[in-house]
C-alpha cells in the first residue's frame, strides 16, 4: 500500500468520520434537548409504576441487557433471539477492539488467546444474530412492508464488517498488537503514525475503511438508537405518583335522622 | 347477515375504506370559538400539514423521540391490535408513523434523492387523506409503546397529527360532537341538570329499594370532595353510578355531585391538546368554585389519563387534590369502613381486564385488583393482563357508527381472551370500553354462541357492600 493511500484511509479518513460523528451526535441530542414538551401531559410514562429514579434504571438496563419487552410478541421470536445474539456479539467485540487502546497487564499471549475465543465467539454470535434479523426482515412479509434501503443499508454494512472481522480473527489472524493497535493508539491520541500500517492485508484495510464510513453515518441513521432511547420520555421519566389522602376532614358528613346534611360547612 | 344497509364491509388486509366522517365547518368552527384558534385562510392543506406537524415533532420530545429512534423491527406489528386484527401496515403503530415520516422525508435530501426507497411519500391531498383515514382508525391504547423496545408511543404521535389536522379543520363528527357538549353543557352527554338529578334521584330511590340505605347526595353543594363519574354513567351505567353512591355513603364520606361539569372523559386527550386543557381547566374550576379540597374520579380509561397527567397537578397548583374512587375503596377496605359481602356477586366467571389508560401509564393496576378480590368470592386475570391488557376496541375516539364494523374486529382479541378461560362475565372500569361492549358484545357473542356479559367494578362493590 502507497503511502498517500495510507494517509488517506488511516489519517484522513478516521479524523474526518469522528468529525462527522460527533456533529451529527452533538446536533441530533441536542434536537431532542430541545423539544421540551410532552403533547401537554405532566408525564408521558407508559411502564407501570415507575415513580422512582432507580425504577427507571431498572428498566432501562432490563431493555437493554434483557431485551425484555420482546418476549411478550407471541409468534415472533426470531427478533428476541437475532437481537440477543447480535447485539451481545457486538458489544463483546467492541469490548475487544477497546482492548487494542487500552493497556492490559496481561501477557501478549494471553491477549492474543483471548482475542481468539472470546472475540471469535462474539463475532460469530453477532454473525448469527444478524443473519437471523436479515432473514427475518426479508422473509417475514409484514417487517419486509416496512423495511427501507436505509435499513438495508445499515445491516449490509454490519454485515460486511461481521465477517470481515471475523475473517481476521478466525483466518488470518494478523499480528494486530503490532500493527494495528500501534497506529489505533496513536490516533486516539492525536499523533497519527502509520508505519506499521502499510503492510496490512487488505481485508484488515477493507474491515477499517468500511467501520469509519459506518461511525460517520451512525447519527443520521436509525443507528442512533444506541443512545435515542436514553432521551425518550416514555421510559426515561418517572410517572406522576398521587398523593392518597386518608384525612378525617373528609369523613365529616353525618346524617342525621331528617336526612339533612349535618357538615360544618353547611351549618354557616 | 344482520347489518343495516350502508354498514361499511371489512376487508381484511386493507381498512381505507374505514374513512371517519368528518365534522361540518360550522361545528369546527364552534369549536375553535371556544378555545380562540383561527384557521390560517388560503393556504395550501398539505404545505400547512407539513410545517405543522414539523412544528409540533420539534415541541414534543416524546413525538420527537418516536419519529427519530423507530429502527422499524416491527415488535410493535405484534402488539398493536389494529395491525393484529387488519393486517393492513397502514394501520400498525409503525406504519401510521411511516406515514407522517414519509412526508417528511420527502422534504428532506435523502427522500429527494432516494424517494420511495427510503419510504419517501409525494406530498399531495391523496396522501393526506391516508393519513386522516388512518389517524382515526389508532386506537391510542399505548400496548406498542409498551412493547416497544425503545418506548415509542404511538398514541402521543397520533394524538399530534390529529390536533395538526383539527387546526385545518379536519375533526372526526364524533369526536367533535362529543367535545363540543362537554364545551357547552359540562358533559359529553349533553344532559341538561334536570336529567342528571332526577337520575340521581332514580338511582337514589333503587339504592332504598335494593339496599334499605337511604342515601343522601349532594349536588352542586359545598362539600369535601366533588365527584365527577363519565357522564356514561347518568345513562347507561346507573350500577356504576349506584355504586359509587352507596359506596361513598357506607364511609360517611363528603362530597358532591356537579352538573356543571358532569364529566370525567376528556376526548380532547384524543384529539387536540387545546380542548383537553379546556376541558380539564373546567374541572379545576368547577372544584374552585364549589370550594372543594378534592375532586374524586370516576370509572373512566382515557379520562383517568387525561385527569392524572393534566388535571391533577392543576388542582395541586390550586392546593387541591385528585384521586380515583378505587383508591378510596381500597384505603376503605383496608380500614375495614365497608362491610363486604363476595357472594353476593356469584354466579358469573368473571375475568378482569385492565383499562388500557389504568394499566400502561395510569399506575391503576393493584387497586381494582385489590377492590375485586374482596367484592367477588373469585376471578381470572385475563390472558392479556395488566399493562399487557388489550383495548375494547373503542379507544381513541373510534366509539362511532361508521367503524362499527371495524371496532367489532378490534374487540375480537379481548372477547376470545375471556372466552378462552371460560368467563362469562368481564369487568372493565371504563366508560369508553363499556360503551364498546355494548355496541360489539351482541354481534360477537351471537357469532361465538355465548353469552358473555360485562360490567364496571362499582357495580360490584354496589352488590357487595352490606349496609
Amino acid at each position: 500500500m502507497n503511502n498517500l493511500l495510507a494517509s488517506i484511509l488511516f489519517i484522513f479518513l478516521p479524523y474526518s468520520a469522528i468529525a462527522i460523528f460527533l456533529v451529527g451526535f452533538i446536533y441530533r441530542i441536542a434536537s431532542w434537548i430541545s423539544a421540551k414538551g410532552l403533547t401537554e401531559l405532566k408525564t408521558v410514562a407508559i411502564v407501570p409504576g415507575t415513580f422512582s429514579l432507580f425504577s427507571i434504571v431498572k428498566d432501562l438496563a432490563k431493555r437493554v441487557f434483557l431485551f425484555y419487552t420482546l418476549p411478550k410478541m407471541e409468534k415472533d421470536r426470531t427478533l428476541i433471539v437475532g437481537s440477543i445474539l447480535f447485539h451481545y456479539g457486538i458489544w463483546f467485540s467492541l469490548l475487544g477492539h477497546l482492548a487494542m487502546v487500552v493497556p492490559l497487564p496481561v501477557s501478549i499471549q494471553f491477549h492474543m488467546m483471548v482475542a481468539l475465543y472470546m472475540g471469535g465467539s462474539a463475532g460469530i454470535s453477532a454473525f448469527i444474530g444478524i443473519l437471523i434479523l436479515a432473514a427475518r426482515r426479508l422473509q417475514v412479509k409484514k417487517v419486509r412492508r416496512i423495511s427501507y434501503l436505509d435499513d438495508y443499508f445499515a445491516i449490509s454494512m454490519l454485515l460486511a464488517l461481521i465477517i470481515l472481522g471475523l475473517t481476521q480473527t478466525l483466518y488470518i489472524r494478523p499480528d494486530f498488537i503490532s500493527t494495528v493497535s500501534p497506529w489505533l493508539t496513536s490516533i486516539v491520541e492525536f499523533r497519527p503514525e502509520i508505519a506499521t500500517m502499510t503492510q496490512v492485508s487488505p481485508v484488515t484495510a477493507i474491515h477499517i475503511t468500511l467501520a469509519f464510513v459506518f461511525i460517520a453515518y451512525i447519527p443520521f441513521g436509525k443507528i442512533i438508537h444506541i443512545v435515542a432511547y436514553l432521551f425518550q420520555p416514555t421510559i426515561t421519566k418517572t410517572s406522576f405518583k398521587i398523593k392518597r389522602f386518608k384525612e378525617t376532614e373528609a369523613y365529616m358528613l353525618r346524617i342525621d335522622e331528617e336526612g339533612e346534611h349535618n357538615t360544618a360547612r353547611n351549618r354557616v | 347477515m344482520n347489518t343495516i344497509p350502508h354498514e361499511i364491509e371489512f376487508r381484511k388486509g386493507d381498512t381505507s375504506n374505514f374513512e371517519s366522517l368528518w365534522a361540518d365547518e360550522k361545528l369546527v368552527n364552534a369549536l375553535y370559538d371556544k378555545v380562540g384558534h383561527t384557521q390560517t385562510p388560503n393556504q395550501n392543506q398539505v404545505d400547512f400539514f407539513v410545517e405543522n406537524v414539523k412544528r409540533e415533532v420539534k415541541r414534543n420530545r416524546n413525538v420527537k423521540l418516536a419519529i427519530d429512534a423507530c429502527v422499524h423491527c416491527g415488535a410493535c406489528l405484534n402488539a398493536c391490535p389494529t395491525f393484529l386484527t387488519t393486517e393492513d401496515t397502514y394501520n400498525s403503530p409503525v406504519g401510521r408513523a411511516d406515514l407522517i415520516r414519509g412526508l417528511l422525508k420527502s422534504t428532506k435530501l435523502s427522500g429527494k434523492i432516494f424517494k420511495k426507497a427510503v419510504g419517501a411519500r409525494e406530498l399531495n391531498n391523496k396522501s393526506l387523506e391516508d393519513v386522516s383515514t388512518y389517524y382515526y382508525q389508532c386506537l391510542e391504547c399505548r400496548r406498542c409503546g409498551e412493547i416497544c423496545p425503545f418506548g415509542i408511543d404511538q398514541a402521543d404521535v397520533t394524538r399530534t397529527i390529529r390536533s395538526v389536522l383539527y387546526d385545518m379543520g379536519k375533526i372526526s363528527r364524533y369526536t367533535a360532537v362529543v367535545i363540543g357538549n362537554v364545551e357547552r353543557t359540562g358533559n359529553n352527554m349533553a344532559l341538561p341538570p334536570a336529567a342528571l338529578k332526577s337520575t340521581i334521584e332514580f338511582a337514589r330511590d333503587e339504592i332504598l329499594e335494593e339496599k334499605g340505605v337511604k342515601v343522601i347526595p349532594k349536588i352542586d353543594q359545598p362539600a369535601y370532595a366533588m365527584f365527577i363519574p363519565p357522564s356514561a354513567d347518568f345513562f347507561s351505567n346507573i350500577e356504576t353510578l349506584k355504586g359509587y353512591m352507596l359506596f361513598f355513603h357506607s364511609i360517611g364520606f363528603d362530597y358532591t355531585f356537579t352538573t356543571k361539569h358532569a364529566e370525567l372523559a376528556n376526548f380532547g386527550l384524543f384529539t387536540d391538546a387545546k380542548h383537553l386543557r379546556e376541558i380539564g381547566n373546567h374541572v379545576v374550576n368547577v372544584a374552585l368554585e364549589l370550594g372543594v379540597k378534592a375532586v374524586i374520579a370516576g370509572e373512566c380509561g382515557h379520562g383517568w389519563r387525561a385527569f392524572k397527567n393534566y388535571v391533577i397537578p392543576e388542582l395541586e397548583k390550586k392546593g387541591l387534590s385528585g384521586l380515583h374512587v378505587f383508591h378510596l375503596v381500597e384505603d376503605a377496605i383496608e380500614s375495614a369502613k365497608i362491610k363486604l359481602e363476595p357472594k353476593n356477586n356469584d354466579g358469573p366467571s368473571y375475568v378482569y381486564q385492565d383499562p388500557c389508560n389504568y394499566a400502561r401509564g395510569g399506575d391503576l393496576i393493584d387497586e381494582p385488583r385489590s377492590v375485586l378480590s374482596s367484592v367477588v368470592s373469585s376471578y381470572q386475570n385475563s390472558p392479556h393482563s395488566r399493562e399487557r391488557t388489550w383495548c375494547c376496541g373503542g379507544g381513541g375516539g373510534l366509539l362511532s357508527d361508521e367503524l362499527l364494523p371495524l371496532r367489532t374486529e378490534y374487540a375480537k382479541l379481548w372477547y376470545e381472551d375471556a372466552i378462552s378461560v371460560g368467563g362469562t362475565h368481564v369487568i372493565r372500569p371504563c366508560a369508553i370500553c363499556k360503551a364498546q361492549l355494548s355496541h360489539t358484545l351482541p354481534r360477537l357473542n351471537k357469532k361465538h354462541d355465548q353469552a358473555l356479559a360485562y360490567s364496571g367494578l362499582m357495580d360490584l362493590v354496589y352488590k357487595a357492600i352490606v349496609p
